[in-house]
């Protein structure tokens, strides 16, 4: 086999991104049109959550979110549920695969957003304590797990926020083990800046940047080594210097792999915690994400858009002429509403489900990053899958029943592809199981994954789901 | 009310709730077992006083008589506390000497912390992402600093040396003591000096002690001696309680109340064995009182504990584009004078009848005359007016038609520390009623399932502002009734009738519970880590002193650093 070394400076095989600079990727072995299968190929999972549940059908309240029939999906027939949520992904129909009835395993532990957002990426149970709205998952999240399977050197799954990372419940969905809630990132430039790095400089520099830090990085281990060598440490302490310690290491510089200089100059720009841009913010996170799936920084991440029970105010450009709504968690409860004559409960509903189609559009944006990084075999979104989802099902009762999972991409043709499915009212760790698979983890002893989350829940994965 | 709203929650849960609502809170000497998340934070270890039972009077040395202090305890906590992205700021610019702290707004988020403070130690980890935000900051100091001579020369020591030979170990030691806040040890300095030794290699074309120094402080910011405060010099005894060494006392001194390294004086304290004793102790708190540090600490205290910072994003209808930080400014302002310019006290903080107005704000306190762009001192009217919680950017921020609840909610958690219980999954009806207070109390009062938390706690909290309207302005009137203010609050102690806002605000101030409330938020930010169950004697102490004697805030400062439990610790499980 070629080196990498010299394969950069012979045939390059570009993944070419509309819209952005040509990537000249250090996975060329993988991605090189030889006989070389979908299937082993690097595979991506991106997991985007709204929180307030959707506008589905329950409380008394119709049906706005899902198609109208379960089975094969068309543009057209998405098109022509037009009162539905969805129909705002209908382009993308021959690559969905929508997943009702799921549901989460365990009651809240007092405060039901946060005992959503405990279970929503972990299928584990909600602890006893803490408890409210500072309650925690008893167990790691399923981007962790993914992460440490098939991340490039062992980083950590990207883990984003659109919102502050300040108040009642701001960050919710990744979690490296029983009650180890990571930190959220909220500043898209922040972001992508850590993750271009040295990209992009001369690669003299770069090989003296590396060589220095090398010797930075081994003075330091030498000072963790006797630091770990106490005996006296705690259990946590030592927890916490080794995740410190495990995270120095040498990271291999990629080639230019970069955004357009005017869209680094829009995320630099941004005001990140201002509810006004909820939406620029987040399709910037979006960029954020499909770049690093490209350049295979990493293959896994999170975007928590909204915090625990959003509060943001929406202004949705056609809508009551652009107006501001109520707070989106006031919408969700139906109640609170301006005051004005009327009646406030279908007002509500209504919000709420223009709001869905807002989200709708948002999902769309990332598929559409996505898509246009074409692959020899397809596109990243392909290698992908895409997951939007959500903390609870129904905003009003705070109900744990029907998830609104809407999948795009086949994992590299692991997933059914066009199609509505019923789940059968299961808990949504076996969904879990099914995206782990898709995306190429394996259990010890190399068999599929059935595993995934609490161990009391019934295992397996949803049939419905594979290709 | 349909069966599944109770879906999430058994009966037994939800009526264990609604009991838990009957005035039940916390305070000093009660009983503490509704701590909650304040105990050990998101690893979920038991409160350290329920397991093994350590004999009561393990706070190391008590110097000080008196039966009170030898029952003070300290509950376990980390020997590696990181230092939050705020004091690693304070840190860099106290080491390199640089004119301004360097900008750490993009560091990775920390997850948020049970208290509500950002300096939490449980909350604070080093994960990969804040690792490289380490590395490139310190990349980028130590090159700004070590490729100007100017900024070099002040971290060299007196007396540098002037040959290359004994420059690498003079330099290593000198900056190395104040990055790690004590002296290295030989084999610490051995690595270093090793590092320095490869300036030439590392940077081609440099001279040495500019390449030395670069790679030294690279090394130094990213070393986690810099990056946490250790607090390891001296084994436990039985009951896992340990005395800090003077050098920790100092380091846990100078983070308390400056948010800051250690300064000459106070390390040369620590180094010299004299800071040990309360007052020893106390001298330098005195001393570091005056410093400009701490009036800063004092003010970030009360941003993150009264959330001023949500202020900035303030747009209510009516009012000029960027009141919120007029509003925010106006409080900040407040705090200043109450409590620095002169030695004020918690009661201060509550019953003061001036506050800071520009044109913008004047006419929310019903204020004629001619004001300006800048804020001035003036006086208000004491019948309408009382400290922070009649400011109007506390009462726009919680604003509404649920407003007696979101201000009744933030003097519960904030300022009365009291325990309540989230509110249970349900949909509430719709409100009836005229006035704000009528449709409040019609679907959380008397009769409704919101009544065991709203009727004790929640709103009469808020019921006496209902005199202040969604802008902050005093109103008689609601919806052409006249405003009724009058409630019952369930205080640890007992419960009080209450008229109106400068009643309300007097009965906190003279409340134990609020006392030991404000109490044990400094110890969290000051110390931080969250209370526990082992802090409610000093609690109790310091708050007996703030309440009944009415000691200053910067008083409270100095008996939390004078006491028995500031000079020790208790390790964790292993």
């Amino acid at each position: 086999m070629k080196s990498i070394t010299s394969q950069r400076h012979g045939r390059r095989a570009f993944l070419r991104g509309v819209g952005t600079v040509s990537i000249g990727l250090p996975l060329l072995d993988v991605f090189t049109p030889r006989k070389v299968r979908a299937a082993d190929m690097p595979r991506c999972a991106v997991f985007v959550r709204q929180g307030n549940g959707v506008a589905q059908a329950g409380n008394g309240e119709p049906e706005r979110f899902w198609p109208k029939n379960l089975g094969a999906l068309t543009q057209a027939s998405m098109e022509a549920d037009s009162d539905r949520a969805l129909k705002e992904l209908a382009m993308y129909a021959d690559k969905l695969l929508l997943v009702r009835g799921t549901r989460f395993a365990f009651g809240a532990n007092g405060c039901g957003h946060s005992g959503g957002g405990n279970q929503v990426l972990t299928a584990a149970k909600v602890s006893t304590d803490p408890s409210g709205q500072h309650s925690l998952s008893m167990g790691e999240s399923v981007d962790n797990r993914m992460a440490a399977a098939i991340n490039p050197e062992g980083r950590e799954p990207i883990t984003l926020l659109t919102g502050d990372t300040q108040g009642y419940l701001p960050v919710v969905l990744s979690y490296r083990g029983p009650k180890q809630l990571r930190g959220a990132d909220n500043d898209p430039f922040a972001v992508y800046m850590r993750m271009t790095g040295l990209s992009g400089m001369d690669s003299a520099v770069v090989e003296q940047v590396s060589t220095r830090r090398k010797s930075v990085n081994d003075l330091l281990r030498e000072q963790f080594k006797q630091l770990l060598g106490r005996t006296d440490l705690s259990t946590e302490d030592r927890r916490r210097l080794e995740l410190h310690r495990s995270a120095i290491r040498e990271v291999e510089v990629k080639l230019s792999c970069s955004l357009p200089e005017m869209r680094q100059r829009d995320l630099d720009g941004i005001n990140a915690v201002n509810g006004d841009n909820y939406v620029k913010v987040t399709e910037m996170h979006m960029d954020v994400i499909a770049l690093a799936f490209a350049c295979d920084y990493s293959r896994v991440a999170t975007l928590q858009m909204g915090q625990g029970n959003d509060g943001t105010q929406f202004s949705i450009p056609g809508y009551r002429n652009g107006e501001k709504l109520p707070r989106f968690h006031q919408i969700s409860h139906r109640i609170y509403s301006d005051g004005s004559e009327g009646d406030p409960i279908e007002g509500a509903q209504e919000m709420h489900h223009e709001i869905d189609k807002l989200h709708a559009r948002l999902f769309r944006y990332l598929l559409d990053k996505l898509a246009s990084y074409s692959l020899p075999t397809g596109s990243l979104l392909d290698q992908s899958v895409a997951a939007w989802t959500n903390d609870l099902g129904h905003g009003v009762s705070h109900n744990y029943e029907n998830i609104p999972w809407v999948l795009a991409g086949s994992a590299g043709g692991y997933l059914k592809q066009g199609q509505y499915i019923d789940a059968g009212k299961v808990t949504h760790n076996q969904l879990f199981n099914t995206l782990l698979n898709a995306v190429g983890v394996r259990k010890a002893d190399g068999s599929l994954v059935d595993d995934f989350g609490d161990p009391s829940l019934r295992g397996g994965q949803i049939a419905g789901m594979l290709a | 009310m349909r069966a599944s709203f109770f879906r999430d929650l058994s009966l037994g849960t939800l009526s264990a709730l609604l009991l838990a609502c009957t005035g039940y809170v916390t305070g000093p000497g009660g009983d503490s077992a509704g701590l909650g998340s304040a105990t050990g934070g998101p690893n979920g270890q038991a409160p350290a006083a329920g397991s093994g039972g350590p004999s009561s009077g393990g706070s190391g040395s008590a110097a000080v008589g008196g039966k009170q202090e030898a029952l003070e305890t300290v509950p376990a906590s980390s020997a590696y506390p990181r230092l939050s992205h705020h004091q690693w700021s304070l840190a860099a610019q106290d080491l390199l000497q640089l004119d301004a702290p360097p900008d750490v707004a993009n560091f990775s988020k920390d997850a948020p912390s049970a208290t509500g403070f950002d300096n939490t130690a449980v909350s604070l980890e080093v994960s990969q992402t804040l690792w490289q935000d380490y590395q490139r900051a310190s990349e980028t100091l130590a090159a700004s600093v070590a490729s100007d001579m100017g900024k070099l020369t002040k971290l060299l020591p007196p007396g540098f040396p002037s040959g290359d030979a004994a420059r690498p170990k003079a330099f290593v030691a000198s900056l190395g003591e104040r990055a790690f806040r004590r002296p290295l040890t030989a084999a610490e300095e051995q690595l270093f000096v090793g590092l320095y030794q490869q300036g030439s290699t590392l940077f081609p074309g440099r001279d040495a002690l500019s390449a030395g120094a670069e790679l030294t402080i690279q090394a130094l910011l990213q070393s986690p001696q810099f990056i946490y405060r250790p607090e390891n010099a001296n084994p436990p005894d039985a009951s896992r309680i340990a005395p800090l060494s003077d050098s920790e006392i100092a380091v846990r001194l100078s983070f308390m109340l400056w948010d800051a390294p250690p300064d000459q004086q106070l390390l040369a304290a620590g180094k010299s064995n004299a800071l040990h004793t309360p007052e020893q102790i106390g001298a330098q708190v005195t001393r570091m009182l005056l410093d400009k540090r701490a009036e800063e600490k004092l003010l970030e205290f009360h941003r993150q504990l009264l959330e001023l910072r949500r202020y900035d994003s303030l747009s209510p209808m009516g009012l000029p584009a960027g009141i919120g930080e007029t509003l925010r400014s106006e409080t900040e302002q407040f705090v200043r004078a109450a409590l620095i310019a002169k030695p004020g006290t918690f009661a201060d903080l509550l019953t003061a009848s001036y506050s800071f107005v520009n044109r913008d704000t004047a006419s929310l306190y019903g204020l004629t005359g001619s004001f300006g762009t800048e804020l001035v001192r003036t006086e208000l009217k004491p019948e309408q007016r009382a400290g922070i919680l009649t400011q109007p950017g506390f009462l726009i921020s919680h604003a509404g038609d649920t407003a007696p609840i979101l201000r009744g909610v933030f003097v519960n958690l904030k300022l009365l520390c009291a325990e309540l219980p989230p509110p249970p999954v349900f949909t509430p009806p719709k409100m009836n009623g005229t006035t704000r207070r009528e449709r409040i109390d019609s679907i959380t009062g008397k009769g409704t399932c919101g009544e065991g938390c709203h009727a004790n706690l929640i709103n009469p909290a808020g019921f006496p502002l209902e005199y202040f309207d969604n802008l902050g302005r005093y109103r008689t009137e609601d919806s052409g009734k006249p405003i009724d203010g009058k409630a019952s609050y369930t205080f640890s102690d007992g419960a009080q009738e209450i008229d109106g806002p400068v009643e309300w605000a007097r009965a906190i101030a003279t409340s134990q519970q609020a006392h030991a409330c404000y109490v044990r938020h400094w110890l969290e930010f000051g110390l931080g880590r969250a209370y526990a169950k082992e802090d409610a004697a000093l609690v109790e102490r310091i708050a007996k002193a703030s309440q009944d004697e009415e000691k200053s805030v910067v008083q409270l400062l100095s008996l939390l650093a004078e006491s028995p439990s500031f000079r020790t610790r208790k390790s964790e499980a292993k």
